[in-house]
């Protein structure tokens, strides 16, 4: 074997060895992509870990608020309808979806306590709401990073000229996880 | 419990000024070996019929063998120097940012609450800096509305009424006697009661058997050690290879005897004598490495442990069982931001949105644009504009 490579042409051996170093970067792309791509599904499931949590929350909450409000159907169906839709969402686009429905049907129960003294007085009902505020500022953050994190990706297969390999091994953009209207509303400050 | 290290600064530098080091050693190492190679086969005919020839595949393994020793030999002593006083720096950066893993965590995604961050500092690498750590406590202080930033100048701000740590607390009173800026002894104060903190608090405490040297006694100890050594180590290796082994010098003799001029000119004669020269070079080598490292190592142990105290005295803390647990989230709450976020990219005002998540990329060397905003404000002295804006 090294007479052989003492033997050979010396172009020969720098085509080679410039082929290599070729086959390196190419490798070196596809794993920085790789790792790239698993930080935003990484992130995702962050954010779906705090998703599911908020769902799980809720039959507690509709629980403790039926003790004073049983009447109060619609409100209460529209956050099951919202929590169900969450439960059973498939793809990131469709949790989205159903959370920017929960978000929006949640401040309606909440509301109830200010009718209901009871309620307000609850100390299960306080918990709850301060777990599923907790729960909805991690939602927050998990969803700052995973924006992040689709950026730092979305600058990778865009920028040249990891955008040829990654148009080559099949690298799909990724969607940013836009805030929807009622978590725009709720930053509106009041003076 | 496996031991890990924290990503810091000094670490990666040291690590990053150790690779240049070796490189350029290295390649010019070969560039030499290229020359001489070159020098003393310039009058060799590679007449391309002899390419095929076994004699030509001898002398091409010479010509490798030549440049690969001159990679290791060229400048060694200076190479070997470098190379000991870097391992001792090396060996006490790594120090201060070991860990042990006893939960196996990688990333860590949350606040880490009760935690100032002078303390984190602390974890991290065992030292609290002026300006990166008064930079996050001011940002941390600002996000509580304690402090305003307003034309580069730091103002009070009454509109929070958040709880101010010790610290905190600590540096806006001096940042108000100081009329908005901190003097050298007003962060020198700073950093010692953050140290005091830290080992109240149990995080840290002072490493017993570095708190036992007396100062200066380790140098004079490795110096002693390592000249003795210095001594003693080819007196004993050269007693023990005259008692137990039978050197063979025949070879060593055949190449420095070899006229270098008559190889190149006359290697067709010499074809025969070729690849036993290759081992004679080899062994040559190797010999005159094994003794140069038997000299040189004790000296070379001296100054690696003489760079690994210089830091070391400075530092003499070491992490408490707390502080490990800690570290161990602090490490995976710095991994965490440099791979899921560009953190390192935000500015100041948007703490609103990251609220303590940015106070940490700064102290966990994340983000330096911030410590550069921050610290160009409490360094300023324009005591006319901050006596007004710095109100009590």
């Amino acid at each position: 074997m090294p007479d052989a490579i003492l033997g050979m042409n010396p172009v020969l051996l720098i085509v080679i060895a410039i082929a290599a170093i070729l086959v390196i970067a190419l490798i070196a792309t596809y794993n920085s992509l790789v790792k790239a791509r698993n930080r935003v599904k990484n992130q995702w499931s962050q954010i779906d870990v705090q998703l599911t949590r908020r769902a799980e929350l809720i039959p507690n909450l509709i629980e403790c608020v039926k003790g004073y409000a049983a009447h109060e159907k619609e409100t209460l169906e529209r956050v099951m309808k919202a929590r169900s839709a969450m439960m059973n969402a498939n793809t990131p686009k469709q949790a989205m979806e159903a959370n920017a429905q929960l978000t929006s049907a949640l401040p309606g129960i909440f509301a109830l306590s200010e009718s209901y003294p009871g309620l307000k007085a609850d100390s299960s009902f306080l918990k709850l709401q301060t777990e599923l505020s907790e729960t909805e500022s991690k939602v927050a953050y998990a969803r700052q990073f995973y924006n992040d994190t689709v950026m730092l990706y979305k600058d990778k297969i865009q920028q040249f000229p990891t955008n040829i390999f990654a148009a080559l091994f099949g690298f799909r953009d990724e969607g940013y996880y836009i805030a929807d209207a009622a978590d725009r509303a709720s930053v509106k400050v009041k003076f | 419990m496996a031991k890990r290290y924290v990503d810091t600064k000094d670490l990666r530098r040291i690590k990053r000024i150790s690779n240049i080091a070796y490189t350029v050693f290295a390649v010019v190492g070969l560039l030499v070996g290229i020359i001489i190679t070159y020098a003393t086969f310039s009058d060799y005919n590679f007449a391309p019929e002899l390419r095929e020839t076994r004699e030509y595949r001898t002398l091409m393994a010479l010509i490798i063998i030549m440049c690969m020793e001159c990679v290791i030999l060229f400048a060694f002593p200076a190479k070997a120097v470098v190379i000991a006083v870097l391992s001792g720096r090396k060996k006490a950066y790594s120090e201060l940012a070991a860990y042990t893993s006893v939960h196996g965590i990688e990333y860590y995604r949350d606040f880490l609450k009760g935690i100032s961050p002078a303390d984190i500092s602390i974890l991290m690498d065992l030292q609290v800096e002026d300006d990166k750590d008064i930079s996050a406590t001011l940002l941390r202080l600002y996000d509580k509305k304690a402090v305003d930033f307003e034309r580069g100048r730091i103002i009070r701000s009454d509109a929070g009424n958040a709880t101010l740590t010790r610290g905190e607390q600590e540096l806006l009173d001096m940042l108000r006697q100081g009329n908005g800026s901190l003097t050298a002894a007003d962060k020198a104060i700073w950093k010692r009661n953050r140290i005091e903190d830290a080992v109240n608090a149990g995080l840290v405490e002072k490493d017993p058997k570095l708190e036992k040297r007396m100062p200066g006694k380790h140098y004079v100890s490795c110096c002693l050690t390592g000249c003795l050594s210095g001594f003693a180590l080819p007196v004993v290796a050269g007693i023990l290879g005259l008692l137990f082994f039978r050197l063979d010098f025949d070879k060593i003799k055949r190449f420095m005897t070899v006229e270098w001029g008559d190889l190149s000119r006359e290697w067709y004669s010499n074809v025969e004598y070729l690849p036993d020269l290759i081992e004679a070079f080899q062994f040559a080598a190797l010999f005159g490495l094994a003794l140069m490292l038997c000299f040189t190592f004790p000296y070379l142990w001296a100054i690696r442990n003489i760079s690994y105290y210089r830091i070391r005295m400075r530092n003499k803390l070491i992490r408490t069982a707390k502080g490990n647990e800690l570290t161990e989230k602090v490490a995976g709450l710095k991994r965490f931001i440099n791979e899921f976020s560009s953190l390192s990219q935000k500015r100041k005002e948007e703490v609103v949105l990251w609220n303590d998540f940015l106070v940490y990329a700064v102290v966990l060397e994340e983000n330096n644009r911030i410590i550069r905003d921050i610290s160009g404000m409490y360094g300023k002295s324009d005591a006319v504009d901050t006596v007004c804006r710095f109100g009590a």
